[in-house]
C-alpha cells in the first residue's frame, strides 16, 4: 500500500478518535472538580500563612470546613467562592488583598477541606475557576445500596 | 499531657501561676553604651526603645543617626529570631522593646515573653504561663503588640499581660517572676473588676468563635475534666462567662511607678448576645501589683456620662458592652496624665440597643495616673455605628500654634482625621465643628444628629463618596461611575448602613463606606511624631467599600452586618422556617462589597494622594507631603469603556508601619501592603521632603511597626514578620566597618 492510501483509509478513524478525545477532554474540563488536584502544595502553604495573618482572627476553622463548608459551597463553581472571598473578605477591608493572595487563601481552604493538591497552581482567573466545580469528599461518596 | 490534665483537675488558675515556665538566666547582656548614665527623655533613654511607641509620648522617634540616607540601602540582616519556636501565632504583630542592653518581645498564641541578645539574636530567657481554659477561650489568642518595661536603676522589670488576662512582673535580667508582685509575680486581672469569679467549663475543645460563639460557661457542681474529649471543668477560675468575655492585645504602660492596664473585648463583628463586659482602665502599683484605682469606660449609674446611655448603662443591660481601650496608650509623666484611646460600644454596625452618645465610646480620655480620675475626654464619634474604634496610641507633641507654645495630643483615627487637642484640657487646637450628618433608615437606630469634623489638618483618607470623587476621564466613564455609585447611599462622611433587603425609606440596599472599619489609620499602621519639628507622619490606607445590615437569624441583635450564627454553640435556636443559604447568596444578594466599587477592575474613585504616608506640620496644621505605601500600582483593563484612556496608577495599598529618626522616615508596607510576592522591602524617605532615599530588601513583609536602637556601637532596626508557624523578628544593621560615627543625640 501506498502511504497515501493508508492515510486515506485511516483519516476518518483518526478524525473520529480526535473528535472523541476532544469531546472527552471538553467534558472532563467542564466536569473538573476540586477533587482533581486543582491547586499546588506550595500555593496552599502560602495561603496558610495568609490565612493565619489575614483571616484567622475572625474565623474558627469549624465555620468553613466539613459540614459547614459542604452545606455552603458543595456543587458551586469555584469562581463563586473566589468571588465571595475576594469581594467580601476580610470583613474590615474587603477586596484589600491582591488577586494572587486571595487565590492562595482559596487553595488553603481547599486543603483544609481535604481536597487533594496537584501539580499546578490555581490561577486567579474567573474563567478557569468557573469551569471547576466544588466537590467535597462527603458529597463524592457513592450512595449506600 | 497527663501532667497538664492532672494540674487542670487539681488546681486551677491560682496554682497555674505556680506552674510558670521560667527558663532562667542564660546570659547577662552587656549594658548599652547608649544608655549608661543617660537621663530619660519622655521616659526613654536616648538610643533605646523602652515603650511600645519608643517613649511615653508614643513618638516612635529615635535620635539615632548612624543609619541615614547615605547608607540605608546597605543595611543587612544581622540575625533572625524564630518566634515560632514557642508555637504558632496569627500574624506577628509585636514591636519589641530595647532597654539596658536587652531586647524584649512576646511570641506565639501563648504570648511567651522573651529576652534576646540584641547583637546575636540568641534567646536569653523566656517565660510563659499555663492559663487552662482562660487561654483556650481567650478572645485575643495571639502574641499581642508587646510588653512594658520599668526600672528604678538597680531593678528592671518586664510587664506582660497574658491572653488569659493575667498581669505578670518579670525580672528583666533573669526572666523570673518578681515574688513581691501579686502572687508569685502574677496578678489575676479578672479580680478587682467587681464581678464574681467562678469555676469554668467548656462544651467543646476549640477556641471562642468570632464574636462570642462557643464561649466557656460556669461549671456545674462537681463537674470534672474529660481528658479524652477535652471538655468539662479543668479547675480554671474566671469571671462568670454569663457576664461576658475580656481580653488583652496591647501592652500596659508604666507611668510614675503605676502600671496602667486596660482590656480588649470580644470582636464586635457578629455578636450573638446584646450585652457583654464593659471596658475598664486600672492602675496597679509597679512594686506590689496592688490595684490602686479603676475607671469605667461605660460609666455606671451615677457616674459622669451615664446619662449618655439613654436606656441605661448598667452591666448586663441590652446594648451595654465593650467600649474597650484595646490600643496602646500614651502618657505625659510630667503632667501625670495617661491618654486612653477608647474603642466603640457593642456592636459594630448597629446601635439600636444603645441609644445615646455612648460615652466613652470612640473617645480619647485623659486620666490622672495617681488617682484614675478623669481629667478630660473628647468623643470623636457619637453613637458609633461604623466600627471606628480609636485604634492607636495618640502622639504627644510640643508645638507652636499662632505664636503660642502648646502641649498637644494628636489622635489619628480610623475615620481619616487627625484630631489635635490641648493635652492639659482636651480643647481642640483648631476648631472641630459639630456638623449635621446623614441619619439612619434602619429600624430602631437613632443616629446621632452631628459628628465633630476637624477644620484642620485635612484628612488622610477618602471621606465617604460624592460625585466629585468619581472618575471622569470621558463623559461615558463619568456616567458609568455615577450610575454605579448611585446604587448605594452616598454622602460626604459618616454614611449610615442601609438595610440589605432595600426596605428602608430610600430603597438603598447598601451605603458607601469610606474609610472602612480598618481605617484610615488602624493598629497595623499609625503615626510617628517628630519632637524636633512638631511634624507627624501618618501611615494609613484609603479605599472604598460598602456597608449594609440585616437580621442574623440566630443572634439577639435586631440587625448586624450580614451573618448567620445558626448552629454555633451559644447561638439562639434557628427560627421556624429557617433555611440556610449557600454559595454567594449567603447573607444577601449584593454581589460584593469591594467589587461594587469597580468597573472592569478599575476603581470608580479618582486616584488621590491619600492613604500611604502623609506628613503634617502640627504647628500649622498643614499637610507637608505624601508618598504611597511602597509603590503605586499600574492600572490596566480590557473593558471597552476605557479604550484609549491612559489610566493613572493607584496608590499602594495597606498600612505603612512607620518610625522616624533624626533624618529619616522609615517604614515597612505591612502585611496587606506592598506586592503579593517577593521581593519585599523596607523603605526610607527624607523626613523633611518625603523624597525617596533608599530601600532594602527584607526576608518578609513587616507585620508590625519596627523599632530601632543602638547596641554596642551599632544601630539596629528590628521588626516582626510572618504568621502561623513562620513568625520571626528580623534585625537589620550596617555591615561591619560601615557604622560611621553617628550615635544617639539627646533630645
Amino acid at each position: 500500500m501506498k502511504p497515501q492510501l493508508l492515510i486515506g483509509v485511516a483519516s476518518p478513524l483518526i478524525l473520529s478518535v480526535v473528535v472523541s478525545a476532544t469531546a472527552c477532554a471538553q467534558k472532563a474540563r467542564t466536569e473538573r472538580t476540586t477533587l482533581a488536584g486543582v491547586y499546588s502544595e506550595p500555593q496552599a502553604a502560602r495561603g496558610q500563612d495568609l490565612y493565619a495573618g489575614m483571616c484567622k482572627s475572625c474565623h474558627a476553622a469549624a465555620t468553613h470546613t466539613g459540614v459547614a463548608f459542604e452545606k455552603s459551597w458543595n456543587g458551586h463553581p469555584l469562581s463563586e467562592l473566589f468571588g465571595f472571598i475576594s469581594t467580601r473578605m476580610p470583613k474590615n477591608e474587603p477586596g484589600s488583598l491582591a488577586p494572587e493572595e486571595y487565590i492562595d487563601v482559596l487553595a488553603y481552604l481547599l486543603k483544609l477541606n481535604q481536597m487533594p493538591a496537584g501539580p499546578a497552581e490555581l490561577p486567579p482567573d474567573t474563567t478557569v475557576l468557573g469551569a471547576i466545580r466544588i466537590q467535597t469528599h462527603a458529597a463524592a461518596k457513592p450512595p449506600i445500596r | 499531657m497527663r501532667q497538664l490534665s492532672l494540674n487542670r483537675r487539681a488546681i486551677g488558675i491560682a496554682a497555674c501561676v505556680l506552674a510558670t515556665i521560667a527558663a532562667g538566666v542564660l546570659v547577662r547582656a552587656r549594658l548599652s553604651s547608649a544608655a549608661e548614665g543617660a537621663a530619660l527623655v519622655r521616659g526613654n533613654a536616648p538610643g533605646e526603645w523602652r515603650f511600645w511607641g519608643a517613649d511615653a509620648w508614643s513618638t516612635r522617634y529615635s535620635p539615632l543617626t548612624q543609619i541615614d540616607a547615605s547608607n540605608f540601602a546597605n543595611l543587612q540582616v544581622a540575625w533572625q529570631w524564630n518566634a515560632s519556636q514557642f508555637g504558632e501565632d496569627e500574624y506577628y504583630r509585636t514591636t519589641p522593646l530595647y532597654a539596658n542592653g536587652r531586647l524584649f518581645t512576646v511570641a506565639s498564641t501563648r504570648r511567651v515573653a522573651a529576652a534576646i541578645d540584641p547583637g546575636t539574636g540568641k534567646t536569653l530567657w523566656h517565660w510563659g504561663l499555663d492559663e487552662g481554659l482562660r487561654w483556650q477561650k481567650a478572645p485575643r489568642q495571639f502574641a499581642g503588640r508587646g510588653l512594658a518595661y520599668w526600672s528604678d536603676g538597680p531593678n528592671e522589670r518586664v510587664i506582660v499581660v497574658t491572653p488569659g488576662y493575667h498581669l505578670a512582673s518579670i525580672d528583666a535580667k533573669t526572666g523570673t517572676p518578681d515574688p513581691r508582685f501579686g502572687k508569685n509575680g502574677v496578678v489575676d486581672l479578672m479580680n478587682g473588676l467587681g464581678y464574681p469569679l467562678v469555676p469554668w467549663a467548656v462544651d467543646d475543645s476549640g477556641p471562642l468563635i468570632i464574636s462570642d460563639a462557643a464561649p466557656p460557661r460556669k461549671a456545674r457542681t462537681g463537674e470534672k475534666w474529660d481528658s479524652v474529649r477535652k471538655i468539662g471543668a479543668d479547675g480554671t477560675i474566671g469571671i462568670d462567662p454569663a457576664i461576658g468575655q475580656i481580653a488583652n492585645s496591647s501592652p500596659a504602660i508604666v507611668v510614675n511607678d503605676v502600671i496602667i492596664v486596660g482590656n480588649s473585648a470580644v470582636h464586635g463583628y457578629f455578636p450573638i448576645r446584646t450585652h457583654n463586659m464593659p471596658g475598664a482602665i486600672r492602675g496597679f502599683d509597679v512594686h506590689t501589683g496592688r490595684q490602686l484605682w479603676k475607671f469605667n469606660l461605660i460609666p455606671q449609674p451615677g457616674e459622669f456620662g451615664a446619662e449618655t446611655w439613654t436606656k441605661g448603662s448598667k452591666v448586663g443591660s441590652d446594648g451595654v458592652g465593650k467600649n474597650d481601650a484595646w490600643a496602646p496608650y500614651s502618657a505625659d509623666p510630667e503632667l501625670g496624665l495617661v491618654y486612653i484611646p477608647v474603642g466603640m460600644p457593642l456592636m459594630d454596625e448597629y446601635g439600636g440597643h444603645r441609644p445615646g452618645a455612648n460615652l466613652f465610646g470612640t473617645s480619647l480620655v485623659a486620666l490622672d495616673v495617681k488617682t484614675g480620675k478623669r481629667r478630660w475626654h473628647y468623643q470623636f464619634v457619637h453613637h458609633d455605628i461604623w466600627d471606628y474604634d480609636t485604634p492607636m496610641a495618640p502622639n504627644l507633641l510640643d508645638v507652636t500654634v499662632n505664636g503660642q507654645r502648646r502641649k498637644i495630643v494628636a489622635q489619628t483615627t480610623k475615620q481619616g482625621w487627625v484630631y489635635a487637642l490641648d493635652r492639659l484640657t482636651g480643647e481642640p487646637v483648631w476648631p472641630i465643628v459639630e456638623t449635621p450628618v446623614l441619619q439612619s433608615e434602619v429600624p430602631g437606630e437613632q443616629t446621632w444628629p452631628t459628628q465633630p469634623i476637624p477644620s484642620r489638618p485635612e484628612p488622610y483618607s477618602q471621606q465617604g463618596l460624592v460625585e466629585s470623587d468619581l472618575i471622569d476621564y470621558t463623559p461615558a466613564i463619568k456616567d458609568s461611575a455615577l450610575k454605579l455609585a448611585k446604587r448605594c447611599r452616598m454622602g460626604p462622611y459618616f454614611i449610615p448602613a442601609s438595610l440589605a433587603d432595600g426596605t428602608g425609606a430610600s430603597g438603598y440596599r447598601c451605603s458607601w463606606y469610606a474609610p472602612g472599619a480598618s481605617g484610615g489609620v488602624n493598629i497595623d499602621g499609625g503615626t510617628a511624631a517628630d519632637p524636633e519639628t512638631g511634624r507627624i507622619y501618618v501611615g494609613s490606607q484609603s479605599g472604598l467599600s460598602t456597608i449594609q445590615v440585616q437580621k442574623d437569624p440566630c443572634s439577639e441583635f435586631r440587625y448586624s452586618s450580614p451573618h448567620d450564627s445558626c448552629g454555633l454553640i451559644g447561638a439562639l435556636p434557628a427560627p421556624a422556617g429557617y433555611v440556610a443559604q449557600s454559595g454567594s447568596a449567603r447573607g444577601n444578594g449584593f454581589e460584593g462589597r469591594a467589587a461594587g466599587s469597580q468597573i472592569g477592575g478599575v476603581s470608580i474613585l479618582k486616584p488621590k494622594p491619600l492613604g500611604g504616608v502623609t506628613a503634617y506640620d502640627m504647628n500649622s496644621g498643614d499637610k507637608i507631603w505624601w508618598v504611597p505605601n511602597g509603590i503605586s500600582t499600574p492600572v490596566a483593563t480590557n473593558d471597552a469603556l476605557f479604550a484609549g484612556v491612559t489610566l493613572p496608577p493607584q496608590p499602594g495599598r495597606g498600612q505603612a508601619q512607620i518610625i522616624t529618626t533624626k533624618t529619616l522616615v522609615i517604614y515597612g508596607t505591612g502585611r496587606s501592603g506592598g506586592p503579593p510576592r517577593p521581593p519585599f522591602h523596607l523603605y526610607a524617605v527624607d523626613k523633611a521632603t518625603g523624597k525617596d532615599v533608599g530601600q532594602v530588601q527584607i526576608p518578609a513583609k513587616t507585620t508590625a511597626v519596627p523599632m530601632t536602637f543602638m547596641h554596642q556601637g551599632r544601630q539596629y532596626i528590628v521588626f516582626a514578620t510572618g504568621a502561623g508557624a513562620n513568625t520571626a523578628l528580623v534585625a537589620l544593621t550596617l555591615p561591619h566597618g560601615a557604622e560611621g560615627s553617628g550615635g544617639a543625640r539627646r533630645r
